[in-house]
C-alpha cells in the first residue's frame, strides 16, 4: 500500500528584488531633493515588499518579470514555477539544480516558513525539516541545554528528547563536554552535537538540505552510513544536495530543477546524466587566460584562450567515457622555436593525478618556430571517477640549454565529471572516492 | 490508492484574508514556549557576577536617584506613603514592562536565524521576553515585599489583586511587543522608535508620581493610559494608601484588551511574510 504523503500541485513562488538600486545623484540640488523626498520613497519601496503589482499569473511565462537571470523592470523573480510532484510513503526523492533553480525555496514552502505565492501542498503525516544543523543553539547555554532547545525548535517533545538524549550524545561523541558552553566547543563539535540532534529526529517525514557536508570526513562517513539507517527504517525522506554521489545513494527517485521549474523527473543515475547534458544548464567552458590570477611568476602571456568540448560540444561537464577536447589558443611576438605544451590535471585537494606534455605523446607537434596558433588535445574516452578537477596548462621551447616554462598557468579551467551508467549495468559508476576507473576485463574459472 | 479524504493533512497554501491565532497550537507548542523562555533567562545573566541581583538592582537604583531629585529636591507628593515605597511599588512593575516590550519588539529581527529555518507559531518570538521578564519581576517583587516590611506597611486582602494586574500587565506587554515586532520586521525605524517610546511613556505613567497630581481636566485622557491603571492598582493592592482605582482600572482594562487584540491581529496577518521580509 503507497500512500502518497506529499503531494504538490502548481507550487509557485514569487519574490521582489531589487529595492535596493543606488541611483547616480548629479547636483547637489538633486541630491539635496533626493534626500528630502526620500522617506516617502523608502516608504513605497518597503511597502512593495509585500505587494506585488499585476495580478501575477505563473502560468504567463512572457511577463517582464521573467527569471533570476533577467529580474525585468517590476524586479521581480519567480522563484518557482508551477512545480508539481508527488511523494510516497517510504520514498527517498533527491532534489538536484544548480544553485538558484528554486530547491532552497521549494524546501522553505513545504516547511512552512514561507507561503506559496500559488499552488498548494497537501502533506499527510508529522514533518521536520532539517534546513541547517544547529537552529537555535546558543553559545551559552551547555551542550545538554542546547540539545533539549534545538530537538524542541525541530519539533520533537521534550519526553522523547529525554528518551534519546543518551544516544544523541554518543553519536555525537560528545560524552565528556556535554556540559561545557556550547561557544567552548570547536566546529567539529559543534556541528557533530548539531547533526546528532537532527539525526534523531522521529517523524513521519523529514525534509533535508544540504546538512551532510559537516564534520570531517570520518563523522561524514558516519552521518551517511545513519542516513542509510534512517531510509531502511521506511521514513519518507526529501533530499537536496549538490553532491551528486549522496543523491544517487540514498535516493530511489530524483527530481531536477531548473530556474523554478522541473525539468526532468525518474531514476537518480538518469537525472544526474541530464542535469550534466541539459544544454541550458551548460556554463560556457570557454575561459580567457590572459588575466589569469594563476599565472605563474614570470611568465610571459602566451596563452591566451581555453576551450573545453565534450563529444564535440563546449562543455564543461563531463561523464566518464566521454571524449574530452581541449583547444588552447596562444600568441607570442616573438616565436617559440620546438614548441611543447603540457597538460597536467589535478584534483580538487591539489594533487596531481596525471600530467602528459606534448614532448612525450606528440613531438613533433610544432615544429620549427612558431609565433601563434591553436594546440588541440583529446583525450579520447575519460576514466576519471565523479568530480571537480582542474587542469594546468605550460608552453616551452625546447630549443634551449636548460628548458623552462615560458607560460604557465596552474589549474587554469576547471571540469566536473557527474556520475553516470557508464557500463550499462544499471549501477551507476564508482561513487567511492577513487581517481579513476579502469575497463576490466571480467571472467569466471570454475563452475 | 488509499488517500481518504477524512485523513489529516497539513495544507499548505497561500493564505488570503484575515488570519486568525490556532488556540490549539498553544497547547502544542507548550514545551517550545516554555523552553524558549527559560533559554532566555538562562542567558541573560550569564557570566555576570550580580546574576539575578540585577533584577533587583535596577529598580532599585532608580528608585534612589528619583527619591532625591523628585521626592527631596522636587518634593512630589506621594499619597500618604514614604516617597521611596510609592516609587519603588511603580518602578518594580514599570521595569517589567519596558524590559518586556523593548525585549519584544526587536525579538524578531534578533531571531532572523530561527524565522528562516524552522516552523513554529511565529507569535512564540515576541511572547518568550514576556514570560521570561515574571523572573526579574519576581526577584523586585521580593525586594519590594522587604522595603514594605522595613517600612512597616502591610497589606491587607487587597494584595489578592497583584496576580489578575500582573496578568494584564503581561496582556498589555505582549499587545504591544507583538505589534512593534510585525512592524519592526518591515520598517526599522521601529528599532529606533522604542527606546524614546517607552521612555515618554515613563512621564505620562503614575510611575514617579501620583495620580493625585493630575488635573481633573486631564484625568480622562491620563486614564487613557493602560498602564495608569496598573500602576495604580499595584499601589492600592500593595499599599493601601488611596482608594480602589476602580474606573482607572476599568479603563486599563478595556485598553489593554484592545491593544492586544491588535497587536496580535496584526502581527497574525503580517506573519506570512517575515521569512521573506526580514
Amino acid at each position: 500500500m503507497h500512500e502518497s504523503v506529499i503531494v504538490g500541485k502548481d507550487i509557485s513562488k514569487l519574490y521582489r528584488i531589487g529595492l535596493r538600486k543606488k541611483q547616480a545623484n548629479r547636483t547637489f540640488r538633486e541630491t539635496l531633493a533626493d534626500s528630502l523626498m526620500s522617506p516617502i520613497r523608502n516608504f513605497r519601496k518597503i511597502r512593495q515588499l509585500t505587494r506585488f503589482e499585476e495580478q501575477v499569473n505563473p502560468q504567463d511565462r512572457m511577463l517582464p518579470g521573467g527569471n533570476g537571470v533577467n529580474p525585468g523592470r517590476n524586479g521581480i523573480l519567480w522563484a518557482l514555477k508551477n512545480v508539481s510532484f508527488e511523494v510516497k510513503r517510504g520514498e527517498v526523492l533527491g532534489i538536484i539544480g544548480r544553485n538558484g533553480s528554486g530547491k532552497s525555496t521549494l524546501l522553505k514552502i513545504l516547511s512552512r516558513i514561507t507561503e506559496p505565492t500559488g499552488g498548494d501542498a497537501r502533506i499527510y503525516g508529522s514533518t521536520s525539516s532539517i534546513l541547517e544543523v544547529g537552529t537555535g543553539f546558543h553559545p551559552e547555554l551547555t551542550g545538554r541545554e542546547n540539545i533539549f532547545l534545538n530537538g524542541v525548535i525541530m519539533g520533537m517533545k521534550k519526553k522523547r528528547i529525554e528518551e534519546k538524549f543518551d544516544e544523541i550524545v554518543s553519536f555525537a561523541e560528545m560524552d565528556k563536554f556535554i556540559d561545557t558552553p556550547v561557544k567552548r566547543y570547536s566546529s567539529g563539535m559543534y556541528v557533530r552535537l548539531a547533526f546528532s540532534v537532527a539525526a534523531h529526529l522521529d517523524s513521519d517525514i523529514m525534509i533535508v538540505d544540504e546538512v551532510l557536508a559537516v564534520g570531517d570526513a570520518a563523522f561524514q562517513d558516519k552521518c551517511l552510513r545513519k542516513m542509510d539507517n534512517v531510509v531502511q527504517h521506511g521514513r519518507t525522506i526529501l533530499f537536496v544536495s549538490h553532491n551528486l554521489g549522496v543523491i544517487e545513494r540514498l535516493c530511489g527517485r530524483a527530481i531536477l530543477l531548473h530556474e523554478g521549474s522541473i525539468i526532468a523527473e525518474g531514476k537518480p543515475s538518469e537525472v544526474i546524466a541530464q542535469y550534466a547534458e541539459h544544454p541550458l544548464l551548460e556554463r560556457c567552458a570557454s575561459n580567457s587566460l590572459v588575466d589569469h590570477p594563476n599565472r605563474k611568476e614570470g611568465s610571459e602571456i602566451i596563452l591566451r584562450e581555453a576551450k573545453m568540448y565534450r563529444n564535440g560540444q563546449e562543455s564543461g561537464t563531463f561523464r566518464p567515457g566521454d571524449s574530452m577536447k581541449l583547444a588552447v589558443s596562444f600568441r607570442r611576438d616573438q616565436p617559440i622555436s620546438q614548441m611543447t605544451f603540457g597538460i597536467a590535471i589535478e584534483n580538487a585537494a591539489g594533487q596531481r593525478l596525471s600530467a602528459f606534455p606534448s614532448t612525450v605523446q606528440a613531438p613533433h607537434l610544432a615544429p620549427g618556430r612558431v609565433r601563434e596558433g591553436k594546440i588541440i588535445c583529446e583525450i579520447p574516452c575519460l576514466h576519471l571517477s565523479p568530480g571537480t578537477y582542474y587542469v594546468t596548462f605550460l608552453i616551452r621551447s625546447l630549443n634551449s640549454p636548460h628548458p623552462s616554462d615560458l607560460d604557465r598557468i596552474n589549474q587554469a579551467i576547471k571540469f566536473t565529471v557527474v556520475a553516470s551508467d557508464y557500463f550499462g549495468s544499471d549501477y551507476g559508476t564508482v561513487i567511492k572516492p577513487g581517481v579513476y576507473f579502469e575497463e576490466a576485463k571480467w571472467d569466471f574459472e570454475g563452475r | 490508492m488509499n488517500r481518504s479524504a477524512s485523513q489529516n493533512f497539513i495544507h499548505i497554501k497561500r493564505t488570503k484574508g484575515w488570519q486568525f491565532i490556532r488556540i490549539g497550537e498553544i497547547n502544542e507548542y507548550k514545551d517550545l514556549i516554555s523552553l524558549m523562555a527559560l533559554r532566555d533567562l538562562k542567558i541573560r545573566y550569564s557570566q555576570t557576577i550580580l546574576g539575578g541581583l540585577w533584577a533587583f538592582l535596577q529598580p532599585f537604583i532608580s528608585m534612589v536617584v528619583f527619591t532625591v531629585i523628585l521626592g527631596k529636591f522636587g518634593k512630589i507628593p506621594s499619597d500618604g506613603v514614604p516617597y521611596p515605597l510609592f516609587s519603588f511599588a511603580g518602578l518594580v512593575p514599570w521595569t517589567y514592562f519596558v524590559k518586556a516590550v523593548s525585549a519584544s519588539s526587536t525579538s524578531l529581527v534578533g531571531n532572523t536565524s530561527l524565522l528562516s529555518k524552522v516552523y513554529f507559531p511565529r507569535f512564540i518570538i515576541p511572547l518568550t521576553p514576556v514570560l521570561s521578564g515574571l523572573a526579574d519581576f519576581a526577584i523586585a517583587f521580593s525586594t519590594l515585599v522587604c522595603m514594605m516590611a522595613y517600612f512597616g506597611v502591610y497589606p491587607s486582602l487587597s494584595i489578592l489583586l497583584v496576580p489578575v494586574l500582573l496578568l494584564l500587565m503581561m496582556l498589555t506587554a505582549f499587545g504591544v511587543g507583538t505589534l512593534l515586532a510585525a512592524l519592526n520586521a518591515k520598517y526599522r525605524d521601529i528599532n529606533h522608535v522604542t527606546g524614546f517610546l517607552v521612555q515618554l511613556w515613563m512621564f505620562i505613567s503614575p510611575v514617579v508620581y501620583p495620580t493625585s497630581m493630575v488635573p481633573d481636566k486631564y484625568k480622562l485622557i491620563f486614564m487613557l493610559n493602560p498602564l495608569a491603571g496598573i500602576i495604580e492598582g499595584f499601589r492600592w493592592a500593595l499599599l493601601g494608601n488611596i482608594p480602589f482605582p476602580g474606573q482607572m482600572l476599568a479603563c486599563s482594562a478595556l485598553v489593554s484588551s484592545m491593544l492586544f487584540f491588535v497587536g496580535l491581529s496584526y502581527f497574525k496577518q503580517m506573519e506570512r511574510y517575515f521569512a521573506d521580509i526580514i
